[in-house]
């Protein structure tokens, strides 16, 4: 698939659209914790047609210089999603694409039917399809997000992109709203050693929530540590052996 | 509540800003990446031994964070020349200097240090007008998705940032009542930070803005009370003095459309009007 980016016009269409989309969904959403039913009745054949016309549009996007086709299959998970994206945006620099929402939002229209699939998708929030800058949303978009994920920590993303292409990954989520955990790579691969399970390909369950032990203890622990030791010049190792003894049934 | 952190290892707070910052830091925007030089003066009155490391980093608030580059010892410090960095703009990076000791413990330190302005050689793309009279510049932007939120970096004034594109900017300056409701809550906000927030210590800013708040309210304000979080909670007398201090602020006299007034009189004249209803012609 060419890698395109909306032109202005085209994002403010994207928006417009999927606004209607979610008014329409929201009409059919009683309780917006449980839209499985609202998102399957609300987004109807009308607003499915406008996506597609949407899609055809070519006066309202344009290729992206230096992109290669992205390699479009059924991802099993937002991890493939964001290694396919880049790998096809690698030449390009991160500060271009980072703040590029006419490029995400594109791409987010060219991949609704993998990130949007009623039946299946809980939630249908617009900060998911559209960006949103706000700093505690700006990750949730289920395209940029895993590219940013893989772009920054590698095969250390996993534990942040094991799910599904159109599910939010609870652990990314708490992970990159804290400055001392996002900024340092090396606090990715802790998480993974911790609390990734290589045989399932997913986290431990249970372990992104508040249990002992668990990612929210560790989050409080490496912003206490920060103020201490300075964490950049420690290696993996040095930081799981730091960690106190609740963290032990994970260390193995 | 901010979590409260003891400091039972020593580290001490580096000065970047003031009349004797030790350490300044130049940069210049070129067209694919910025170029910046720091240069260090620690104040010997830290004591630091001599074999403590010095290390900068550059980040961005929110965003990013490069490896910390090496400036040396505190007995052998080293200044940095053309450092090149391309995924960073100039209008939004910041440093933290770290000084370390053998055990890789934390013994000084300074975070969210921006680029000296007075010699800048970038084309002035920051929009704070530092050298202004306000204690609350305004600026409008569009990273945020609130009607106005404040910003709060150590050695700088808050800022009231407006959501750009909405005319907020015009609104907050001829509605008294926007600016009334929008007053309310920044200096409620930024009293609590500045009382709570033990990053805000040291801050010489801080001190300017008490002292502007307590000259507004002419006389009739003390000094904040010094004991102002108990067993994790805001005391009672600190929420008390952070409402009189918003009270007294709001009911500064000033003069508006000719006449000596202050912000809560014209506001409370304002919303009484909606109180004035047709009579029932039933």
């Amino acid at each position: 698939m060419k890698i395109k980016r909306f032109t202005n016009e085209g994002r403010k269409e994207w928006i417009k659209l999927y606004r209607e989309i979610f008014i329409s969904i929201d009409k059919q959403t009683p309780n917006r914790r449980s839209a499985k039913e609202g998102i399957e009745k609300g987004y109807n054949k009308n607003l499915q047609k406008k996506i597609e016309l949407l899609k055809k549009d070519n006066t309202l996007s344009t290729p992206v210089d230096g992109a290669q086709d992205l390699d479009l299959k059924d991802y099993k998970n937002s991890y493939e999603l964001g290694s396919a994206l880049d790998t096809s945006l690698k030449n390009i620099s991160y500060k271009d694409l980072f703040d590029d929402l006419n490029l995400w939002d594109c791409l987010s229209l060219n991949l609704f039917d993998k990130i949007f699939v009623p039946g299946k998708i809980k939630g249908f929030m617009p900060y998911r399809y559209v960006v949103d800058v706000d700093r505690n949303n700006s990750m949730r978009h289920l395209v940029r997000g895993p590219w940013w994920a893989v772009n920054r920590y590698g095969e250390n993303a996993k534990i942040f992109t094991y799910t599904e292409v159109y599910q939010q990954n609870d652990f990314f989520e708490q992970f990159v709203k804290v400055n001392s955990l996002r900024e340092l790579k090396v606090i990715a691969e802790v998480c993974m050693r911790l609390y990734f399970d290589k045989e399932n390909n997913r986290s431990i369950p249970g372990t992104s929530k508040g249990t002992r032990g668990g990612f929210a203890r560790l989050r409080d622990k490496i912003s206490h540590y920060n103020k201490i030791k300075f964490l950049w010049n420690m290696n993996t190792n040095e930081i799981i052996d730091m960690l106190p003894s609740e963290f032990d049934k994970y260390k193995i | 509540m901010g979590q409260i952190v003891s400091n039972r290892t020593g580290r001490v707070k580096i000065f970047h800003s003031g009349v004797y910052p030790e350490i300044v830091i130049k940069a210049e925007q070129k067209k694919e990446c910025l170029i910046y030089r720091a240069e260090l003066n620690l104040d010997p009155k830290h004591k630091f031994n001599d074999n403590f490391s010095i290390t900068l980093q550059a980040y961005e608030k929110n965003g990013l964070a490069k490896e910390p580059l090496s400036m040396g010892t505190v007995g052998n410090p080293k200044d940095l020349a053309t450092i090149v960095v391309e995924d960073i703009n100039i209008d939004s990076i910041l440093f933290r200097l770290k000084i370390t000791n053998d055990k890789n413990i934390i013994k000084g330190w300074a975070d969210q240090i921006s680029i000296t302005q007075e010699d800048n050689l970038s084309d002035g793309s920051k929009t704070t007008s530092d050298q202004s009279d306000t204690i609350l510049p305004i600026q409008e932007t569009d990273q945020i998705n609130t009607p106005f939120k404040i910003e709060m970096i150590p050695n700088e004034r808050p800022k009231l940032l407006l959501k750009a594109g909405l005319n907020l900017k015009e609104k907050f300056k001829r509605e008294i009542t926007t600016k009334v409701f929008i007053y309310t809550s920044v200096i409620r906000q930024i009293l609590f930070t500045y009382l709570v927030d033990e990053e805000f210590n040291d801050d010489p800013k801080k001190k300017q803005f008490l002292q502007k708040i307590k000259d507004n309210a002419g006389g009739d304000l003390e000094d904040p009370p010094e004991h102002i979080i108990e067993y994790n909670k805001i005391t009672d007398e600190g929420y008390d003095w952070i409402e009189k201090a918003t009270s007294l602020s709001l009911n500064r006299p000033i003069s508006f459309n000719g006449k000596n007034t202050s912000l809560m009189e014209e506001f409370a004249a304002q919303c009484k009007k909606y109180g004035i209803e047709d009579e029932d012609e039933n």
